[in-house]
C-alpha cells in the first residue's frame, strides 16, 4: 500500500453510498485515560478504559430519495445501522452506529450544506458494544 | 433532486415568510445519547435518545409592517408558532407545526446596528415536539 490522497473515499450509512454528496469524512477514536498516578510515582499513570468512535461528515445537501437528507434525517432517535468508510475505497472499518447530530445550512452566497455525526455502538449489530471491523 | 445553491432558501415562522430578509439559516438536530456500558463490553455502548431540533437564522433588519422583525420580536414569550425551512426553494421542507405546546418557540433574539455596515437580526428557534419531513 502507498500513501493516499483523499479523493477516493467511500462511506455508507444504512446501506446508503453518500460519497457522492460528501467532501469531508473523519473517523474519531478515542480511549478514556483512568488515572493512577499515586504519590511515588515519577510520571503521571494511566490505564485504558473502553474505547469508542464517532464519526463527522460534511459535503452538499441534497433532497434526493436515497440520499443523505432523507436517510440521515429519517434516523435521528433511532437504533444503530450499518456504517462503512474507507478511506482509500477499498480497506477501512464498519460497523453499526446511531446518528447523534445533524445539521443543514443555507446562506445565500454558497451552496447548500449539511453535516452529520454518528456514535459507534456495534460490531455486529447495533448496541452489542463490540468494535468496528477493520477489513 | 440535485445538489443546490443556498440562494432559493426558504424560511417562514408564524405564517410569514422571511426570506427576503435572512441570508443564512441552519437546522439543527442532535440526539441524546445514553450511554449503557457495561464490564462485559468491548466497546463503549450508547442508545439513542429522543431527538432535539433548533434553528439559528439571521439577515437584514427590516422594521416594516409583517417583515421579519415585527413578526419575531411579537413570537418572543409568545409560544410556538409554526414553521416551515426548506433549502431548496420549496422542494424539500422541514415543518413544525403549532398546536397545543409544539411548534417553535422563539428562544434568543438579536438586534446589531453597527455605525459602519447594514442592520441585522439574529434569532435562535427551539422546536418543540416533532419535525416533519416532506418532500414531493
Amino acid at each position: 500500500m502507498a500513501r493516499i490522497h483523499g479523493k477516493d473515499v467511500d462511506f455508507s450509512f444504512d446501506l446508503i453510498a453518500m460519497e457522492s454528496w460528501l467532501n469531508s469524512v473523519t473517523l474519531n477514536f478515542s480511549v478514556p485515560e483512568a488515572e493512577i498516578t499515586s504519590f511515588s510515582d515519577v510520571y503521571g499513570n494511566y490505564l485504558a478504559g473502553k474505547p469508542t468512535a464517532t464519526i463527522d461528515i460534511a459535503g452538499a445537501y441534497d433532497s434526493a430519495v436515497s440520499g443523505p437528507d432523507v436517510t440521515i434525517f429519517g434516523e435521528l432517535g433511532l437504533a444503530g445501522e450499518e456504517w462503512d468508510f474507507e478511506p482509500d475505497g477499498t480497506t477501512g472499518y464498519n460497523g453499526f452506529a446511531i446518528v447523534t447530530a445533524y445539521s443543514i445550512t443555507a446562506s445565500v452566497d454558497a451552496p447548500v450544506t449539511f453535516s452529520a455525526s454518528f456514535r459507534h455502538n456495534g460490531g455486529a449489530a447495533a448496541a452489542d458494544a463490540a468494535a468496528p471491523t477493520r477489513a | 433532486m440535485a445538489k443546490v445553491h443556498g440562494k432559493g432558501a426558504d424560511f417562514t415562522y408564524n405564517a410569514v415568510a422571511i426570506e427576503d430578509e435572512l441570508n443564512s439559516i441552519t437546522q439543527n438536530s442532535t440526539v441524546a445519547e445514553a450511554e449503557i456500558t457495561s464490564f462485559g463490553d468491548v466497546y463503549q455502548n450508547y442508545l439513542a435518545g429522543k431527538p432535539n431540533h433548533t434553528y439559528d437564522i439571521s439577515g437584514a433588519l427590516d422594521t416594516a409592517a409583517a417583515q421579519g422583525h415585527k413578526t419575531l420580536f411579537a413570537g418572543i414569550g409568545a409560544g410556538a408558532k409554526t414553521t416551515i425551512f426548506s433549502p431548496d426553494a420549496g422542494t424539500t421542507t422541514f415543518t413544525s407545526t403549532a398546536s397545543g405546546l409544539t411548534g417553535s418557540l422563539i428562544s434568543a433574539y438579536t438586534i446589531n446596528l453597527p455605525v459602519g455596515d447594514a442592520a441585522k437580526y439574529s434569532a435562535t428557534l427551539q422546536v418543540s415536539s416533532a419535525l416533519s419531513r416532506a418532500q414531493p
